[in-house]
């Protein structure tokens, strides 16, 4: 290999590039944890499958259509605990209220400056 | 450190190599999986690694029997990279590692399976193969020479991944195999290089994105999201962080964490802003200001914000997206000055004197003349964050009478 490619990098050479955000491993072992379910029991209720499942302890039901049983059986999401967190956000934020310090002082200011000018 | 004798020694590593040839008979994948962490320093694995320094020519018991001799060359190469690993020789550790997965060892033998029973022994080959490889460069750059055995590790997993990219079970494996490609990429900065991947895992027909393990689909998730914020893409950013956030194991704390990292930044784009509640949970209070002056309108908080944090912001790749953020917090403003002037004289109230806007700003420590805030109220007009015209000789903007701040409903400030 030529030798002028590799002086051209010498200064990115002690560089090593970081991750600050690299997302840790998943658990990938056994039911109990993410994402696994142990399979209790399931009932065929006409074309419909209920699924009776119990992960870490708490209990729950899922209906799911015969077709995707057996894929269904293997992982499950815990919706509700992800729910949590996609709950914390609010679009409707934006009202007319100018009752905070800020407004008021806005407020203020602009009253000073009306009667000035 | 014990005296271990050589009897002993000996002993530990006849154990190994026969759970490792068992597991391989009877195809017993957890078992499997356990004898390859070389980077993991459980006991087991320690006293392994100890044994093969005290005893030094492991090579010579696999030759010893035929059990071992389908996995011979793997194996020694194998033992090699524990007993490098365990005296801190990093570079040769990773060398060995690379050997004993590679084709002419296991590789080759895992594409043979056509049973995916070897999916999680593959599954720990591609985490060590990264993991060796960061720390071997680590050692390389601490000796000054150029780090190149993480950018061999992306290679290696291409190959892995072309394993594992067909018709049969074991392509269940891919995704998590891309997720580990995307870590190195994330690392060397080299992140054009994901966009093959991602092309094989979202076209090709082969895959059904539902049937990867969830585990890993919040990761690519996470990943791809986070590229997506890069490229300002920022509904597709939102879907996609948003998807890791809802699947992602709620005990992942430092997870959801990172996760909330890059979706708040896009959330902030569509003119959605998070409870306060979730900021103090995990911990991203550097968001807090910036939340406050998109609510308030204070444009000096914001600056000051980026100001306070910009290290921050700038190594995960969210500052230009909050500094556009800026746009926002000038409409805010507007409408605060409208809604005063609103309650003092309802009838002249939509219009505004650009000269009030000036005074506004100067109190917030913004100095601007009368034309550059004509130039800012018209870009607010050109984006659809203001609706109105200028009556420009007397210097003022009139409001239209209805709606003069359309909000942005979940879609970015229009570019």
């Amino acid at each position: 290999m030529a030798t002028e490619p590799k002086a051209a990098t010498e200064d990115a050479k002690i560089d090593l590039f970081e991750d600050d955000d690299e997302f840790e491993e998943f658990e990938t072992e056994g039911c109990k944890r993410q994402g696994f379910i142990v399979f209790v029991n399931c009932v065929h209720l006409k074309c419909m499958t209920y699924c009776t499942a119990v992960y870490d302890n708490v209990v729950y039901t899922k209906r799911t259509s015969v077709d995707r049983f057996p894929r269904k059986l293997v992982e499950w999401d815990d919706k509700e605990e992800g729910k949590e967190a996609t709950q914390q956000w609010e679009d409707d934020w934006d009202d007319d209220d100018v009752n905070d310090d800020f407004s008021l002082q806005l407020k203020r200011e602009l009253e000073n400056n009306a009667e000035k000018s | 450190m014990a005296y271990l004798s050589m009897g002993e020694a000996h002993r530990r590593i006849t154990e190994y190599l026969n759970r490792f040839s068992d597991a391989v008979s009877f195809q017993d994948g957890p078992s499997l999986k356990h004898l390859l962490s070389v980077s993991s320093n459980s006991p087991n694995l320690l006293s392994l690694a100890d044994s093969l320094n005290v005893f030094q020519d492991a090579n010579r018991l696999i030759k010893q029997s035929d059990r071992y001799s389908q996995f011979g060359e793997m194996l020694a190469s194998l033992l090699r990279s524990f007993q490098n690993y365990r005296i801190g020789h990093l570079v040769d550790a990773y060398n060995a590692f690379e050997k004993s997965a590679n084709y002419s060892a296991f590789l080759q033998e895992f594409r043979n399976w056509e049973s995916a029973w070897a999916m999680e022994a593959m599954y720990v080959i591609a985490y060590e193969i990264r993991v060796l490889a960061e720390r071997a460069d680590r050692e390389l750059a601490s000796f000054g020479k150029t780090p190149e055995k993480l950018k061999g590790a992306g290679s290696f997993l291409m190959k892995v991944f072309g394993a594992l990219a067909g018709k049969g079970p074991k392509r269940v494996g891919a995704l998590y195999v891309t997720c580990q490609l995307f870590k190195v990429y994330f690392k060397l900065g080299t992140v054009h290089l994901c966009r093959s991947v991602i092309r094989s895992i979202e076209t090709a027909r082969i895959f059904d994105f539902e049937e990867f393990p969830v585990r890993d689909k919040v990761t690519y998730m996470y990943y791809t999201g986070r590229l997506e914020v890069f490229n300002e893409n920022f509904p597709a950013a939102d879907q996609k962080l948003t998807y890791a956030l809802m699947h992602c194991n709620h005990r992942s704390e430092a997870n959801i964490r990172m996760i909330l990292k890059y979706l708040i930044p896009v959330k902030l784009s569509i003119g959605v802003l998070p409870k306060s509640g979730l900021l103090e949970k995990y911990n991203l209070v550097e968001y807090n200001n910036v939340v406050q002056a998109l609510k308030s309108g204070d444009l000096r908080l914001l600056r000051h914000a980026l100001q306070v944090h910009e290290d921050r912001f700038l190594r995960s790749g969210v500052y230009l997206v909050l500094e556009k953020l800026e746009l926002q917090v000038y409409q805010r403003l507007v409408k605060k000055i409208y809604i005063i002037q609103k309650q003092r004289d309802p009838s002249k109230a939509h219009q505004v004197k650009l000269e009030v806007i000036v005074k506004a700003l100067k109190w917030l420590e913004m100095d601007m003349d009368v034309d550059e805030v004509e130039c800012i109220v018209a870009i607010l007009i050109y984006k659809n964050l203001v609706k109105g015209y200028f009556a420009h000789k007397s210097k003022v903007v009139v409001l239209s009478k209805q709606d003069p701040f359309p909000e942005l409903n979940g879609k970015p400030v229009d570019s």
